[in-house]
């Protein structure tokens, strides 16, 4: 079953003669319980790609249909609320809120969403991502891994539809790399959570299913390495 | 060029809304201390000006016995340069006057002849003619020519001269030592005294006042030795009175090249400096030009020229310009803080990526200061332009007005630039800056590199706030338990109550400058409150009409002892006050034959008076009234009566402790000192027609009946204010006449007996007023026992709440007014009323015409009054409240142009730091709506953080600024007793609605660049 749609996707930043085409008419889908890798140089447009499918950015034109509903044919309050429900973001830079500690940034899309915070899924993830006895930490207590494995626990915490990593090790060395997308495969293998992962290292790339290669703004490869 | 320096020029121009803020900062510090500055030295200059048109430009006078001597030290010294100029004032004898003259011109005509530029060093002009240019010629003051036989230029003045001499006063004996007294405590202060010994015999000089034993309390009268008769012929008139010609002893006549034999006595020498800064320096150099003679400086002008400052006005000048010049600065200070400390921590990745590249803490710290000194190079001038700008725009609106209020309106009001004060501005505001930047730069410089580079914000939580999350880490506890703003503002708020309770600034910087814009608000609208105030008892209440004539006749056996005289000679009385209705006047026993008085005589002795007087001032209002240009409104008599009132119908003032004008009686009654007015028939029937009765039941002679006004305006022990004096209606006593073995008493003052036999309580102490040649008559107390009185029952139809048009302001304590018509047969026991008639004049005018109003009732009473006039004066109504009405306009323009000021500097100080606290943490915000922050709830967030800065602000900005108010109300209070200390809770409301609307267009337009900002780019702010 496709769980994303992507089609005719295009991004077009500023105007006139300055108007950058950042992504041009892509088109592709991703299956349920799918690791897609998404590679490609400097400024390819995979970061803009990453965002529309979030739905933190609007795309110029086409579509993004998450689990058959369009997500851009929502208003800003109803994409806050899908974006806290059914996507879970990892950036490069952990993106951590600096006040809240270990267990706070892990399970604050779910107190956005008002709900109550499911304990056995907090302490399964804690143990999963090695978090334990770190719990009432703040991010600046912890080292580049930890935050990123925390900010990796914050996507898993409500079970998204897809997780959208950007670059997730690009700002981590080769062991807490390797560690961190060991956990993206976990949690692909263990959950059957459909993931997304932007990333310029090839060797990582090799870590997914299928491997989509943007340049300028365009899909240039799509290939399946796995399954 | 160097690559910081551009780097730094860069930051500027990429972010000009920062940095126009920043430079509109600084040039509001600088024009407003510009603006302070520059008007306190145009005042100096306009109070200099005065000074010296009033007073003349001498800066010391030295005094010597050899004129010679004098005047070679003085050529020396200017030869010197210890000088710059030099005037001389020459004794020349004291002129014999006759006695009429004596009330006009004073004990004698003194002579001085003059050398030198008198009439700028001593300010010394004509006002007529010109000043005396040979000998034999002579300026007169100005009142020569209409006292007596009038004088006018070419008129020959023919005048015994002698010298003064001391005579023991009757009965003593010995001398005195007599040190100098200033002539004028403001003008002049002594240097060292100048002592003279005083015997019998001795010659006094000019520069001993008028001796009299009686009145000084010393040992010796005087009296002037006539040695011939000298002829001048009068060359001018002055009107002006110069300290040169102001002395105890008379008016001077001032005359030149006098034959050496005429001058005798002291000489003086007028002298002015050039480049002295100090009054020390003064007096060095008198000391070192003129050793061992007496001087004295002109301190006035020397505190005018910056030379010299002190003294009671100036001491709350100064401390309400202190305190105003310290929120100055602190709001500068401010203002300029958070610019820049905002601007460095917005550019921490920058200086990271600096310091990576290889900047060094110095370079770092350089570029800090270059930031700096291009805002101040820019902004202080630009500042410095503004405030000049601002003084003269508004002393050219106000100038005149403010030369009237200060007294130097021939001056005028103009702006006047000093260069020191340009420069303090300047370097205050340079200060300012730097101090700004110091701890910015020094922030900057100690930029983790690698913190920097990673943006890594972490650094935002506090130590504590670690703790805090620590223990915040149960599971099952998790966004729980937060309180109200998680039930009012849900997630949001939760969040906002989290960041404050860990975030290492918690807002500090908007509650600080929330707290300020409170407490500045709050010192102009304190400013404001209390000057205010003070124009409004400035006002006072006013009379109908735009001008009035007073008047009041002498009784005809005494010429002076009035009511106060009689208070205080009632010594133990607490709370006591004569009646004027005492004047021994109207005393039947002055007649020859010896028939016992008695008290039905003497009340029908004063009745019959009182009669012919009003006839009198019944003429003159018919007189009065053909004034060209007046108008006339009405006239009125009154006078003070000593009532007793039934205690149903006084007021609580009167049941007060501490009442001013009486109060309960031994029998329960009450003691009263009121007065009664007799208003004019026409203007009385208006009044009862008024209040509903019938005019026609008030005009019976057998009964007489009044008016009661309810109120009085007075001091209750600690603030004036409107009194209950009288609250029903009911008949009073007027205490008519006393009679003490035989003779008329002089009247009651009314006093409080602690000893009395029921214990206490106030009762009417009658007195007696004996003339007594030596010593000018004193006043003896009665037992009240020994005393047989005639009272008049008066009773009060109806009490009125306020008092009627014509009977203007409100009394002191109980009024009654009754019909003129009253006046033929009944007094009440007043001696000698006053008059008062109303004109209103055409606008502007109403001075001269009050003028033309007095002259015309002296002619008249001169001409047709059998009476003596004790008192005959104007009151310019119009003129008083155009005055008033000035004097407010300039306190409200100044206080609003304050205001107006202080507003904007507080305004833009929440602005800079709410806005750029949160595009600081637009990062932060990106994030949490990356995992699904909605725009409702971050609208929870801000608001509810915004509620917790401003409740931080607001506290300590309110505590703060009452403390600032009461600082303001020390200084003004210093100047004026009994203004009551208020909370302007007027302006306490408006700094409260201001600071919330300019939070609420911060926090608007900062959530607008937060969400304007592309989610997407914010995350990515975290590289450089």
């Amino acid at each position: 079953m496709d769980m994303l749609t992507v089609s005719h996707l295009t991004k077009i930043y500023g105007e006139g003669a300055t108007a950058t085409r950042a992504l041009d008419d892509v088109s592709f889908t991703v299956q349920e319980g799918e690791f897609v890798a998404i590679v490609g140089s400097s400024g390819s447009g995979k970061s803009t790609l990453l965002h529309l499918i979030g739905g933190v950015d609007r795309p110029t034109s086409g579509h993004v249909l998450l689990n058959g509903i369009d997500v851009y044919a929502r208003s800003d309050e109803e994409l806050a609320v899908f974006r806290r429900r059914e996507v879970g973001l990892v950036y490069q830079f952990y993106n951590l809120v600096p006040v809240l500690n270990v267990v706070e940034n892990m399970t604050l899309p779910v107190a956005l969403d008002g709900r109550v915070v499911n304990q056995d899924r907090l302490g399964g993830l804690l143990d999963r991502l090695g978090l334990r006895g770190r719990e009432g930490h703040l991010p600046r207590q912890l080292s580049g891994g930890q935050q990123q494995r925390v900010a990796i626990g914050r996507a898993l915490m409500n079970a998204p539809a897809v997780v959208l990593a950007d670059e997730p090790t690009g700002n981590l060395d080769t062991a807490n790399s390797r560690e961190i997308m060991q956990l993206l495969r976990d949690s692909n293998r263990d959950f059957g959570q459909t993931m997304v992962v932007i990333t310029h290292d090839e060797e990582i790339a090799l870590a997914a299913d299928r491997i989509i290669a943007v340049e300028d703004g365009r899909i240039v490869r799509d290939e399946r390495i796995r399954r | 060029m160097n690559a910081m320096t551009t780097f730094t020029i860069k930051s500027l121009r990429a972010n000009k809304v920062r940095t126009l803020v920043t430079i509109a900062g600084v040039v509001l510090a600088a024009a407003l201390l510009t603006a302070v500055l520059t008007s306190y030295t145009s005042l100096q200059a306009m109070l200099y000006e005065a000074e010296t048109r009033m007073a003349g430009t001498w800066m010391a006078e030295v005094q010597a016995d050899d004129f010679d001597g004098l005047a070679a030290q003085a050529q020396e010294a200017e030869a010197a340069g210890q000088i710059a100029d030099v005037a001389y004032l020459r004794d020349a004898g004291f002129g014999e006057l006759a006695e009429e003259q004596q009330n006009y011109f004073g004990p004698y005509l003194r002579l001085a002849d003059f050398s030198g530029d008198i009439e700028t060093l001593c300010s010394l002009r004509p006002s007529e003619g010109r000043l005396p240019e040979k000998a034999g010629e002579i300026m007169l003051f100005d009142t020569w020519r209409t006292a007596g036989d009038g004088m006018e230029v070419g008129d020959t003045l023919t005048v015994p001269v002698g010298e003064r001499v001391a005579v023991l006063a009757p009965g003593r004996t010995g001398s005195m030592v007599h040190g100098e007294v200033p002539a004028n405590g403001g003008f002049v202060g002594g240097m060292e005294a100048a002592e003279d010994e005083i015997a019998e015999g001795t010659v006094l000089d000019s520069s001993i006042g008028y001796l009299d034993a009686a009145l000084d309390g010393g040992i010796f009268n005087e009296e002037l030795r006539v040695t011939g008769e000298r002829t001048y012929t009068v060359v001018g008139f002055y009107d002006n009175i110069p300290y040169v010609a102001s002395h105890g002893f008379g008016m001077t006549a001032f005359t030149c090249d006098s034959p050496d034999d005429e001058l005798t006595g002291l000489n003086r020498a007028y002298v002015t400096m050039a480049g002295v800064d100090s009054t020390a320096a003064v007096e060095q150099r008198i000391e070192e030009a003129f050793p061992d003679r007496y001087a004295e400086l002109h301190l006035g002008l020397l505190r005018y020229m910056g030379v010299r400052t002190d003294g009671a006005i100036w001491d709350t000048f100064f401390s309400i310009a202190a305190v105003l010049a310290v929120v100055i600065i602190v709001a500068c200070v401010s203002l300029i803080y958070n610019a820049f400390a905002i601007s460095v921590a917005e550019r921490t990745g920058q200086f990271g990526l600096l310091a990576s590249v290889g900047a060094s803490r110095r370079q770092l710290r350089r570029a800090v200061a270059l930031e700096a000194f291009i805002v101040a190079a820019i902004g202080v001038p630009l500042g410095l332009a503004v405030g000049i700008g601002g003084c003269a725009a508004t002393f050219a609106a106000l100038g005149p007005s403010l030369a009237t209020i200060f007294g130097a309106a021939e001056v005028g009001f103009n702006l006047s630039v000093a260069p020191w004060a340009l420069a303090v501005a300047a370097g205050l505001t340079a200060a300012t800056v730097l101090f700004s930047v110091f701890v910015p730069a020094w922030r900057a410089s100690r930029v983790n590199v690698i913190d920097a580079l990673r943006g890594n914000q972490s650094a935002r939580a506090s130590k504590r706030g670690a703790a805090r999350a620590a223990r915040a880490a149960n599971p099952a506890k998790l966004w729980r338990g937060r309180g109200i703003a998680g039930r009012v503002f849900g997630v949001g708020g939760l969040l906002a109550r989290i960041n404050e309770k860990r975030g290492a600034s918690k807002g500090m910087a908007a509650s600080v400058s929330l707290a300020l814009a409170i407490v500045l608000l709050m010192t102009a609208g304190s400013l404001s409150t209390f000057l205010g105030t003070l124009t409004k008892v400035a006002g006072g209440p006013a009379d109908a009409g735009d001008v009035g004539v007073v008047a009041m006749f002498a009784g005809d056996t005494t010429s002076s002892g009035d009511g106060a005289e009689g208070a205080d000679a009632a010594g133990n009385a607490i709370g006591a006050e004569g009646a004027d209705a005492g004047a021994a006047g109207a005393n039947p026993a002055a007649s020859a034959d010896n028939e016992p008085l008695t008290l039905e005589a003497v009340v029908a002795a004063r009745d019959a008076r009182f009669a012919e007087e009003v006839a009198v001032y019944g003429k003159a209002w018919e007189v009065l009234k053909t004034t060209p240009d007046a108008e006339p409104v009405g006239w009125r008599l009154d006078g003070g009566v000593p009532l007793i009132v039934p205690e149903a119908m006084v007021g609580d003032a009167f049941k007060a402790d501490g009442a001013l004008h009486g109060g309960r009686m031994a029998d329960g009654s009450f003691a009263v000192m009121g007065s009664v007015v007799y208003l004019e028939d026409a203007a009385f029937d208006r009044c009862v027609a008024d209040a509903g009765l019938n005019p026609a039941d008030f005009h019976d002679p057998a009964t007489p009946r009044a008016l009661g006004v309810g109120k009085a305006y007075g001091n209750n022990g600690a603030v004036y204010e409107l009194l209950d004096v009288l609250t029903a209606t009911g008949t009073v006593q007027a205490l008519t006449a006393g009679l003490y073995e035989g003779e008329a008493v002089s009247g009651f003052a009314v006093a409080y007996e602690s000893d009395g036999a029921n214990g206490g309580g106030f009762e009417f102490v009658p007195y007696v007023f004996e003339a007594d040649g030596a010593d000018g008559g004193m006043t003896s107390n009665l037992d009240p026992a020994d005393v047989e009185t005639a009272t008049t029952p008066v009773e009060v139809v109806a009490v009125l709440d306020e008092a009627p048009e014509l009977v203007g302001m409100y009394g002191e304590s109980v009024q009654l007014i009754v019909p003129m018509s009253l006046a033929a047969t009944h007094s009440l026991g007043i001696v000698d009323p006053t008059f008062r008639a109303s004109f209103d004049a055409p606008e502007g005018r109403s001075g001269e015409v009050g003028d033309d109003l007095v002259d015309a009732a002296g002619t008249f009473f001169h001409d047709e009054a059998p009476f003596e006039v004790a008192f005959l004066a104007m009151n310019d109504y119009a003129g008083d409240a155009a005055s008033n009405q000035t004097l407010a306009m300039v306190v409200n323009v100044f206080c609003l142009l304050f205001t107006v000021i202080l507003a904007l500097i507080a305004m833009a100080n929440v602005f800079n730091t709410v806005t750029n606290g949160l595009i600081l943490r637009r990062r932060e915000f990106a994030v949490m709506r990356s995992v699904g922050l909605s725009n409702r709830q971050f609208r929870a967030m801000i608001v509810d953080e915004c509620v917790a800065w401003c409740a931080r602000g607001l506290v300590p900005g309110v505590l703060l600024s009452l403390a600032v108010s009461w600082l303001l109300w020390s200084a003004v209070s210093g100047s004026l007793s009994g203004l009551p200390f208020a909370v302007p809770w007027a302006y306490v409301a408006l700094a409260f609605a201001m600071t919330a609307v300019a939070v609420g267009i911060s926090v608007a337009y900062g959530m607008h660049r937060c969400k304007a900002d592309n989610v997407v780019e914010a995350l990515r702010m975290d590289s450089v």
